[in-house]
Order: C-alpha cells, then sequence, then structure tokens
C-alpha cells in the first residue's frame, strides 16, 4: 500500500468503517511509513482539541461514533488539491494545449498546397496573348521533343522538333 | 473546467471540417504570394565550320555543355530577359531584336523542406510581323530554384538541311 491509499483510508479506518483486511493493510503501512504515522497523530490531536473545545461549548455528549464519523467526514471532504503544471492548473493547460495542436493541425492543412490548375488557353487572359491567337496560333502544329541527358555529366536538353521553325532570319 | 477536452476536441474537429478561404486566383488568402524571378537568355545555334560564338558565352559552362550534346558550334546570344512572377501568375517577356519572340509562362511553387521546384507551363512562339504566328515550344517545366534549364528548337531533321536552333537558358529564383 502506498502512501495516497493509506491516506483515503486511514479515517475511514478511525471510523472502524473498512473492512478487516483493509485496515489491517492500512494498520501494516502505517507500521512500515512514520509519515503517515505522524499525520495520524496529527488527525488524533486534532480530534481531542475539537473534544476539549466541545466540552467548553458544552457539546460534549457526542458518542466516540460519532466524533470518529465527524472526523471521517472532515478529513475526506477537505479540500481537494488541483494537479498543477508549472504551476499552472492542469486541465485548462492540457485543454488549451490540446486546442493548439488541433489549430496547428488544421492550419497546416489549410496551408497545404492545392494542385495547380490545368493550364488552358483560357488561363491566359494576357491581351497581347489573344492578339497572337487571333493571328493563327490556334493551328497548332504538332512538336515533338526529346531530352538529351550528357552520360558524363547528367546535363539535360529538352530538344523540340517543329516542322515551321525557319531558324532566326536575323541573327546578328 | 471538466469539459475543457472534450470542448477543444469539437473544437479541433470543427476547424479541420472549416474550408480554406481561398482567393479567386488561387492564391491562399491573407499567406503573401511567393515572387519569382525568372532569367531568360535567348541563343541561336548554328553549325558552322569555325567558332564564332560571342565573348560572352564562350565560357559559359552551359554553353560547353551543349556543345559537347548537340552538332552547334556557333552560339549568338539573341536576348536576354527577366520575369518577375508571382504563383499562377501567367507572365511573358518579348524576345528578340525585332521582337519577334514571345515566352509566355505560367509558374507554379512546390516547396517543401529541402527542395524549392518550379513547375511551369511555357510557349514560346514566334510573331514576326507580316507572317503567320507559329508555337514553337509549348510544355511544362519543372525547374529547381536557381539551376539554369535548357530548352531548344529546331526543324526535324531529314526534312531540311538543319543548320540552326534557338535555344532558352531558362532559371528561376524564389524572392521571399
Amino acid at each position: 500500500m502506498n502512501c495516497k491509499k493509506a491516506e483515503r483510508w486511514i479515517p475511514l479506518a478511525a471510523g472502524n468503517d473498512l473492512s478487516a483486511k483493509k485496515a489491517a493493510a492500512v494498520r501494516g503501512h502505517l507500521e512500515r511509513c512514520p509519515d503517515c504515522r505522524k499525520d495520524v497523530a496529527e488527525l488524533e490531536q486534532a480530534l481531542r482539541a475539537a473534544k476539549t473545545l466541545a466540552g467548553a461549548e458544552r457539546a460534549g455528549d457526542w458518542s466516540e461514533a460519532e466524533w470518529r464519523s465527524l472526523l471521517r467526514i472532515v478529513t475526506a471532504g477537505g479540500i481537494k488539491k488541483k494537479r498543477v503544471w508549472a504551476g499552472l492548473p492542469l486541465k485548462p493547460v492540457l485543454a488549451g494545449g490540446l486546442g493548439l495542436v488541433f489549430l496547428a493541425f488544421g492550419s497546416f492543412l489549410l496551408l497545404k498546397k492545392s494542385p495547380a490548375p490545368p493550364f488552358t488557353q483560357a488561363s491566359f487572359k494576357s491581351p497581347s496573348l489573344e492578339q497572337v491567337q487571333t493571328k493563327g496560333l490556334n493551328d497548332l502544329p504538332k512538336i515533338t521533343s526529346k531530352t538529351i541527358v550528357s552520360k558524363e555529366t547528367g546535363f539535360k536538353i529538352i530538344w523540340f522538333y517543329n516542322k515551321n521553325f525557319q531558324g532566326d532570319g536575323f541573327g546578328k | 473546467m471538466k469539459n475543457g477536452l472534450p470542448a477543444a476536441f469539437i473544437a479541433g474537429l470543427l476547424l479541420l471540417s472549416f474550408k480554406p478561404a481561398f482567393a479567386g486566383d488561387g492564391q491562399r488568402a491573407g499567406a503573401k504570394p511567393v515572387e519569382i524571378l525568372f532569367t531568360v537568355q535567348l541563343i541561336l545555334g548554328s553549325v558552322s565550320d569555325e567558332d564564332r560564338t560571342d565573348e560572352s558565352l564562350k565560357n559559359d559552362p552551359v554553353i560547353k555543355e551543349i556543345r559537347s550534346l548537340m552538332k552547334y558550334r556557333t552560339f549568338l546570344l539573341l536576348d536576354t530577359s527577366l520575369v518577375r512572377s508571382k504563383e499562377r501568375e501567367p507572365v511573358q517577356a518579348i524576345l528578340g531584336k525585332q521582337r519577334q519572340y514571345i515566352l509566355f509562362l505560367n509558374p507554379t511553387f512546390d516547396t517543401d523542406d529541402k527542395d524549392e521546384n518550379i513547375r511551369t507551363e511555357i510557349r514560346f512562339s514566334y510573331n514576326f510581323p507580316g507572317q503567320k504566328g507559329t508555337d514553337l515550344i509549348q510544355s511544362t517545366l519543372a525547374l529547381k530554384s536557381g539551376e539554369r534549364t535548357v530548352l531548344g528548337v529546331s526543324k526535324p531533321q531529314g526534312i531540311e538541311p538543319v543548320d540552326q536552333g534557338l535555344i532558352l537558358i531558362i532559371s528561376g529564383k524564389f524572392i521571399r
């Protein structure tokens, strides 16, 4: 049994509300654990002080079982310690962290590239292209191409063969 | 606070189900569009006995590679242009002494942790005044940022003597 479990069971054991097996386990733990023994001693002392005060207030006609029950209620219903992480409440931090993870993942999906739109004649809105098209570019010749790759360097040339090519009549 | 975790979970699911707000032209709303600077060199390659290559190109490593792979010996720089663009924003450059060549680019970007790549549709057209316009190159290119890519066009072999070819050296670099 560890201290955490013992801490939960000690008030029950004090009120004789534990099974014999569990009570024996608590006693065994108390024999081994000086910290828990100290806690029990403090509880007993608090109980005695409460009884003394109650006697002064003339409220001392409670039975022992009632006092034990009160002790159990007080200790079991004590202020719950909030779990903290780096000085902050754990659950809100977890919730915020998870939210941030979702935000980051969502942003990643949003920013992921969408496929490029297909290239079409209509995708060119340039007026000068339209001027060119009116001059006959719609009658496109069949253009064949080949890729020439250097065995030594891997250098590539993409070469097109076009029967309408006339060379450059101007050059220099 | 007991409901904090489920509430965050539900909020996350709602966020995931929310469709992104894209602007009409495909740009991400609120995101600064990445720009790219294309550098384009238009070069005329020709078959010749003697090397009359422009001085500016003589020591160019790309020209040396082209020379080793193709039959062209003389390379003349016809024009150079810088074209600035954004993703999915078609741009054009007019090239040539007579402004007879038009280059259209329609880039999209593909970036990951390691590489920055550019995928661009490309059309290279010849539009000499008084003649019928002709598409010389029409393709899709995958470029690595800062890397020079070479394209070229010539007449098919076997139809007529092939003694000239137009070469485009294109590189794209992201501007941030």
